[in-house]
Formats: C-alpha cells, sequence, structure tokens
C-alpha cells in the first residue's frame, strides 16, 4: 500500500499506458512507477462544483490528467444531483451532507402554497406546523401522483429548484423545502420511525440543531455523482490502450442517470469480476516487463510534473486556492447545474479560461513544494478541474436535448407537443432527441485553451427501445 | 446568525523531525453553524491571507464516516461531545471568548507528519495483518444459505461501525489499540464467514499490534468514552478470549 502517495501524471510510451508518477505527499518526493497496464480506480468529478456530498479529497485529477494524454473523456455533462441533502447554511460551507433516499419512502415533501407563508417562514415569524393543510403544496404528490415522494432523483431535485426559484423555499438561504414526518409518526408512531431512521435523525440534529420529530426536516438538491467519466470499452479499456478505468472514473454502466445503489454494485462489478478478466486481453500481447523507468519517457513526465509544481510555487499571489475553487463551483452549478441552457453555459464558457488565466497568475501557496503541503495538493486539483470544466460545458452545450443527468431548459415538453396532449408526459418533462443525440459524446483533448474534439460512438437498442418516461 | 470571536491554541509542527510548538490565534466571528473544520478553514484563509503558512489537519468526507479527522480538542481526542467526530461537531458547543487547545493525537504508533496531521499507518499493518476471509466464488449463493442470528448480525454491525479513527489509542494512557482492534476482530469473529479463518487473524493483528509500539490495555474505558462510533469496549473482552483460545490452538498443532 501507499497511503498519502498521489498519482500527477500517466506515462504513455509508444501510445500505450505503462506508467504514473507520483508524489508521496508526506515528503513531496516524486517517483516514477512502470507497469504493463495502469488501472485508475480515482474516482468521480463532482467536487468540480465545489460543493457535494463527495468527500473533500475527490477530484478529477488522475482521470484528467489521462485525458489530456489521449484518453477520451466521455459524456462528462451527466451528473447526478441528489434531492435529500441538508441545505447550505453558510458562504463557509465547505461540502454538503446526504440523508440517505430512504427518508422519501416516509417522509412527505411540501413548500407552501404562496410565497408569503414561505418568506414568513424564512424570517422565522412562521414555522411549517404553523402552515394549515390545505395551504402545503406536496408538489411531488400532486405532480406525479403514481410515484408521488418517491419519483427518480432527477425529477425530484428539478421540482424542489423550480419552487425554491418561485420564491417557495423555506430555509433562510430560500434554498431548502420540507421533508416532513408528521403523517408517518401519526400512522407508525415514533419508535417505529426511530427504529427506521434513528441514526439518520441524529444526523440532521447535529447538523442543523433542529429535532426532525417535532419540526420537518429541510432539504435541497446537491450534487452527489457522475455518470460521465473517462470513455472504455466492454474490456473496461479506454481509447489509451493499456489504460484500464473502473468505477465512478470511467463513463460506463449508468447511462444519463445512476439508479440508487448501483455504484457500489458497479464497484463490485468491474474490480471483482470483470476486469480480472478482461485485462488479460490486453497482457496477453504485451511482453511483462518490458518497459522500465529507464525509458527516458518516464524522465521527461517526471520533469514536466516537477515544472508544474514548481510554476504554481512560483506565482505567490494573493487569492487562497479555495477561493478559486469556490468561484469556479459557483460558476458551474449556476450555469451547468441543475437546469442549463445555451446562454448560460456560453457565458460559463468565456468566464472559465478568465478564472484560469487568474489562477495561474494570482494563486497563493504558502510553504513549499518539500514535505505536506495540503494548498499544494489542492492547488493541482483545482488546476483540473478549471480545465475540466471546460470540457463540462462544452458537453452541456454540444447536447442539444434533455437526458437524464442533462437537463436544458430550451428542451422540455410544452403544451404544444403531442405527448403532451395525449397524456404520455407532461409539460416541463425531459425531451430527448434521439434521432440526433443517441450517441455517446467521447471527447478528445486537443490544445490547452482550444475546445475538445468531439467522438461520437452510436447508441444501438435491439432488444429495448428508449421511450418517453412518465411518473404522473 | 450569532457568531463567535475565540482563541486557538494550536500545536504547530514543520514535519516528524522538528520541535512542535503551541501558537496563539485569534478565530474570529465564527458562525455557530460552521463545523469545527469550517472554523479551522475559515483561520486558513486568513492565515493565507496574511501570508502564514495553514494549519495542517487531515479530512476526508466531514461526514463521520472515513476516520480521519484526528485532533484532541481540549485534551480529549474528537472533543469532549460524546459519539462525535470532530468533523461532526458544530462550533455552537462553545462560548463566545472560549479558549480552544487543539493538538494532534499522540502516541508513538501515531508519529506526527505535520502539525495536526499524524501517521496512522499502523492501523493499515494491523487491518493487513488480519488477513482475508475465504468466499465461495462462482455463482451467487441463495440469500437465505448462511443463516445468522439477529443479535450476531447486530453485534457484527456495530463492531463493523469503527472508522479506524485512532482516537481510542489517542485517549488511553497506555497508547493500547485494543479497542480499535478488538473491533476490527469482532466484527468477523461473529460472523460465520469469519471462522475459517479465525485464529489466524486473532493471533496476526494482535502481533502486528505489539510489533506496532502500541501499548498494553489496563481497562481504562477511556477508550469506550471517546469512541466517536461508541464502540463498546465488551469487544476487548471477546478479543481476548479469542486471543486465549488461538494462542491455545496454536502452540498445540
Ligand atoms: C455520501 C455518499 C453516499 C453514497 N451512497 C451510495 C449508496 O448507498 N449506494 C451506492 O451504490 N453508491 C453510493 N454512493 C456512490 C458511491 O459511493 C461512489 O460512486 C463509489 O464509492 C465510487 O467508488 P470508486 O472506487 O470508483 O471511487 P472512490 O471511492 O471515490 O475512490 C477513489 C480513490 O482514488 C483516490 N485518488 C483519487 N485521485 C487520485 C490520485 N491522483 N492519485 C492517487 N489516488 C487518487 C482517492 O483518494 C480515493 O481513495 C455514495 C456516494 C456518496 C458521496
Ligand atoms: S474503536 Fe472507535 S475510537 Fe477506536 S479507531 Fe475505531 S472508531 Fe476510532
Ligand atoms: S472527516 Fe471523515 S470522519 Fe471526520
Amino acid at each position: 500500500m501507499h497511503p498519502r502517495t498521489e498519482m500527477l501524471d500517466l506515462v504513455v510510451v509508444e501510445g500505450h499506458a505503462k506508467g504514473v508518477v507520483v508524489r508521496n505527499l508526506s515528503t513531496g518526493e516524486i517517483t516514477t512507477h512502470a507497469a504493463d497496464a495502469v488501472i485508475l480506480a480515482t474516482g468521480g468529478y463532482g467536487n468540480v462544483f465545489y460543493l457535494s456530498t463527495n468527500a473533500m479529497g475527490c477530484n478529477v485529477m488522475a482521470a484528467f490528467r489521462a485525458h489530456k494524454r489521449g484518453a477520451f473523456m466521455a459524456n462528462p455533462c451527466y451528473t447526478q444531483i441528489h434531492p435529500t441533502c441538508i441545505p447550505v447554511s453558510g458562504d463557509y460551507q465547505s461540502k454538503l451532507t446526504l440523508m440517505s433516499e430512504s427518508l422519501r419512502n416516509d417522509g412527505r415533501i411540501w413548500v407552501p402554497k404562496s410565497a408569503e407563508d414561505a418568506q414568513a417562514i424564512r424570517e422565522g415569524k412562521k414555522t411549517g406546523a404553523d402552515i394549515p393543510e390545505d395551504e402545503r403544496d406536496y408538489y411531488l404528490e400532486r405532480k406525479y401522483p403514481s410515484f408521488g415522494n418517491l419519483c427518480p432523483r432527477d425529477i425530484a431535485s428539478r421540482a424542489a429548484k423550480e419552487c425554491c426559484d418561485e420564491g417557495r423555499g423555506v430555509a433562510t438561504t430560500g434554498l431548502g423545502v420540507f421533508l416532513d414526518f408528521e403523517d408517518a409518526i401519526k400512522r407508525d408512531g415514533e419508535d417505529a420511525i426511530r427504529a427506521r431512521y434513528g441514526n439518520l435523525f441524529q444526523m440532521y440534529e447535529k447538523i442543523v440543531d433542529e429535532n426532525p420529530y417535532k419540526r420537518p426536516m429541510m432539504i435541497y438538491p446537491a450534487v452527489h455523482y457522475t455518470m460521465g467519466g473517462l470513455w472504455v470499452d466492454y474490456n473496461l479499456m479506454s481509447n489509451l490502450p493499456g489504460l484500464h478505468v473502473l468505477g465512478e472514473a470511467n463513463f460506463s454502466d449508468h447511462g444519463a442517470n445512476r439508479l440508487g445503489a448501483s455504484a457500489l454494485m458497479q464497484g463490485l462489478a468491474d474490480g471483482y469480476f470483470v476486469i480480472p478478466s478482461t485485462i488479460a486481453v490486453y497482457l496477453a500481447e504485451q511482453k511483462p516487463g518490458a518497459v522500465t523507468t529507464s525509458h527516458p519517457e518516464f524522465k521527461k513526465v517526471e520533469n514536466e510534473v516537477k515544472d508544474r509544481l514548481k510554476s504554481l510555487m512560483d506565482i505567490k499571489g494573493t487569492k487562497s486556492v479555495d477561493s478559486f475553487h469556490r468561484e469556479l463551483g459557483l460558476l458551474v452549478w449556476d450555469k451547468c447545474g441543475m437546469a442549463r441552457d445555451r446562454a448560460g453555459l456560453e457565458e460559463a464558457l468565456e468566464r472559465i479560461p478568465e478564472i484560469r488565466h487568474e489562477f495561474w497568475t494570482n494563486v497563493r501557496i504558502p510553504g513549499s513544494s518539500s514535505g505536506l503541503n495540503s494548498e499544494l495538493e489542492k492547488a493541482g486539483r483545482v488546476a483540473d478541474f478549471i480545465e475540466f470544466a471546460e470540457v463540462l460545458c462544452h458537453d452541456a452545450l454540444a447536447r442539444e436535448e434533455s437526458c437524464g443527468g442533462h437537463f436544458r431548459t430550451e428542451h422540455q415538453f410544452t403544451e404544444a407537443d403531442e405527448e403532451v396532449q395525449d397524456g404520455t408526459t407532461q409539460t416541463g418533462e425531459a425531451k430527448r432527441h434521439d434521432d440526433h443525440y443517441q450517441y455517446v459524446a467521447a471527447w478528445e483533448h486537443t490544445e490547452p485553451g482550444q475546445p475538445p474534439n468531439l467522438h461520437k460512438e452510436e447508441l444501438i437498442f435491439e432488444e429495448v427501445k428508449p421511450s418517453i418516461r412518465s411518473y404522473k | 446568525m450569532p457568531l463567535l470571536n475565540l482563541t486557538l491554541k494550536v500545536w504547530r509542527q514543520e514535519n516528524a523531525k522538528s520541535e512542535g510548538r503551541i501558537e496563539t490565534y485569534e478565530a474570529k466571528e465564527i458562525p455557530t453553524s460552521a463545523s469545527f473544520l469550517e472554523m479551522i478553514d475559515i483561520v486558513n484563509e486568513r492565515l493565507i491571507q496574511d501570508g502564514e503558512e495553514p494549519i495542517h489537519f487531515d479530512h476526508d468526507c466531514r461526514e463521520g464516516i472515513c476516520g480521519m479527522c484526528s485532533m484532541t480538542i481540549n485534551g480529549v481526542p474528537h472533543s469532549k461531545e460524546r459519539g462525535t467526530t470532530t468533523c461532526q461537531l458544530h462550533m455552537r458547543k462553545f462560548d463566545d471568548g472560549e479558549t480552544i487547545c487543539i493538538e494532534p493525537f499522540r502516541a508513538n504508533a501515531f508519529p506526527v507528519v505535520k502539525d495536526l496531521v499524524t501517521n496512522r499507518s499502523a492501523f493499515d499493518r494491523i487491518i493487513a495483518s488480519g488477513g482475508y476471509i475465504s468466499v465461495r466464488t462462482g455463482s451467487a449463493p441463495d440469500a437465505h444459505a448462511i443463516q445468522i442470528p439477529k443479535a450476531d448480525a447486530d453485534t457484527a454491525f456495530d463492531a463493523a461501525a469503527c472508522i479506524g479513527c485512532g482516537a481510542c489509542v489517542a485517549a488511553c494512557k497506555n497508547a493500547s489499540a485494543m479497542l480499535f482492534v478488538s473491533a476490527k476482530a469482532s466484527h468477523l469473529n461473529h460472523l460465520p464467514q469469519g471462522q475459517s479463518e479465525k485464529d489466524q487473524r486473532v493471533l496476526g493483528m494482535v502481533r502486528q499490534m505489539d510489533e506496532e509500539g502500541f501499548g498494553n490495555c489496563t481497562n481504562q474505558f477511556e477508550c469506550e468514552a471517546v469512541c466517536p462510533k461508541e464502540i463498546s469496549a465488551s469487544h476487548i473482552a471477546k478479543l481476548n478470549r479469542d486471543y486465549l483460545s488461538a494462542s491455545a490452538r496454536d502452540s498445540v498443532s
């Protein structure tokens, strides 16, 4: 095991992934390692949004380094926003906490019907209990009578956003909806609810300082999972021979929208069942140990890594790494979050290069690159998040449809649509354009600062035909 | 939102070899709804603005499941709040004007890497020396093929809640790792799947624990009091029994 060791780059020898360059985070030492093949299992990119339910260390660096060395980045615009998270409480916030999805089994989600009541709640003049039953809007039950509070994550998240956009949010920031257990407690008793959700209620109370048995919980959607990632084939090998990508870091399995519990399933399947067999397909054609770190490419990449660390340390600007990360995150959340449109994405694509430029001229990293330096670690990751954000927005801009975790406001069903008139679906639902967009968008890195190149992998459905979903 | 002004006394240490010292910092205008780590983030942001090195500390999940956020707060690992990791501690638990002492976890087996960051790889090595359990691969077994009494499943689950933070070691005057090791052993020893390698696991882990320089357990129960996952010291008794019988069998064979 190599704890506290971070991969800072991939070494490609004659077109094949043959090793990595790593930094020992405790000592700052840079070392190179050669191998017959490389496996990345380095997780998702949710922290490009700064605030997410992911751990603080989750980052896109390993995947993005591989991308810059030739691996395609697929479908980055498919990002999953989880509906049941604890709302943001202030700008010092560092991460968001997920409340388990299971809460939606018994909790009822609502906001006041009127914006005035919501405002009174935000200002502390009223509480949820003061709002009479007929003044509450159980919006999921209203819009999706058969699925109600259990409708899919993207629908529940977007519906919460709509209510808050209408001024009916209930948290002090305006961004929060109620998840109310009053009826469940009346029906099953407090003990039954405690047995089911006791630990979650306790966690909520620790963070929010309110007793959810007595007052409805408040929740708001937050970035949770990223379906996109490095492109891989059925053997989990990327287009870059030798590079294998497992788990959340790859784009496979979940399409445009992951279902609950299937990420861990994928981790198990990829690591335990798939790769032990499929990596052999690649290894069978390699001479074991043929490439060693004495190959000049290792020294070259090592020097590039060292130069990059030195450039970061030499900037000696005025703003902290976190301040850039926060700014980028807010921008991406705003323009490429739960709902996206062309104008917003174009704005983001103008703004991101400016942030990149400011970062590389004005970031301040105290300390030195020898020894533990958490600011330097974060700086390398944020630098990649900034570049990655551009790929993300390019993908979201190019995909002129709404599909799963990607919702373009221009592409939603309206009254004019036949499918709405005949009751197949309803207004405001995601509208796919299968005739034009039934493909995986695999992006190839070009030049720094230049838009990536799009490669399309057509999706062919032989047995099951895609249809319009309806949760009415 | 109410804001707090606090004084921090923080252990600063450049690296494992250098001498450490306590530095004093003002933590101004800290929102009561911020977490303890967010409070340090705020202080660090100001330190960076002032051209100083931020306070280094370990953290990752910030929701009480990874075990990284090790620090001793006013003399108690993870603070005096029961059943709480440092990352789950909120500033509303402190009073305006309070002085807070923050130190790394102290134990010979956990050398300081920098400031509040300690190297707890000794725990990784203990886990590794416990080895694997045998699993039959091939087609999936039927869900009811191995039945586990609910009491055993619950006990195993409670033990599995250990996040390997090391607070138990830091709280113990002997720096004993028995609560951690017993939780990890107990988790598998309570389950049918853990039986075949039980002796090997217990002997391997206990021997590694001794080798890493953790002290002996003299039933102080400080570990149980600070454990953020409220792991019961009764697991230690079970480990002792399992160790005794494993040693007996080991000396015979
Ligand atoms: C709060 C929360 C709850 C969840 N609940 C569920 C659930 O109930 N069911 C479910 O199926 N899924 C759930 N998920 C999703 C699931 O946990 C993740 O998708 C899954 O853990 C990803 O596993 P992974 O191994 O691909 O990546 P990760 O677990 O993210 O592991 C990546 C590893 O790579 C390391 N790493 C990253 N970059 C580098 C580098 N450059 N060099 C060296 N190391 C690096 C990281 O430190 C990390 O250890 C949840 C996610 C969150 C955040
Ligand atoms: S037993 Fe408790 S205190 Fe010790 S490592 Fe496990 S969770 Fe931490
Ligand atoms: S940061 Fe993970 S337990 Fe505290």
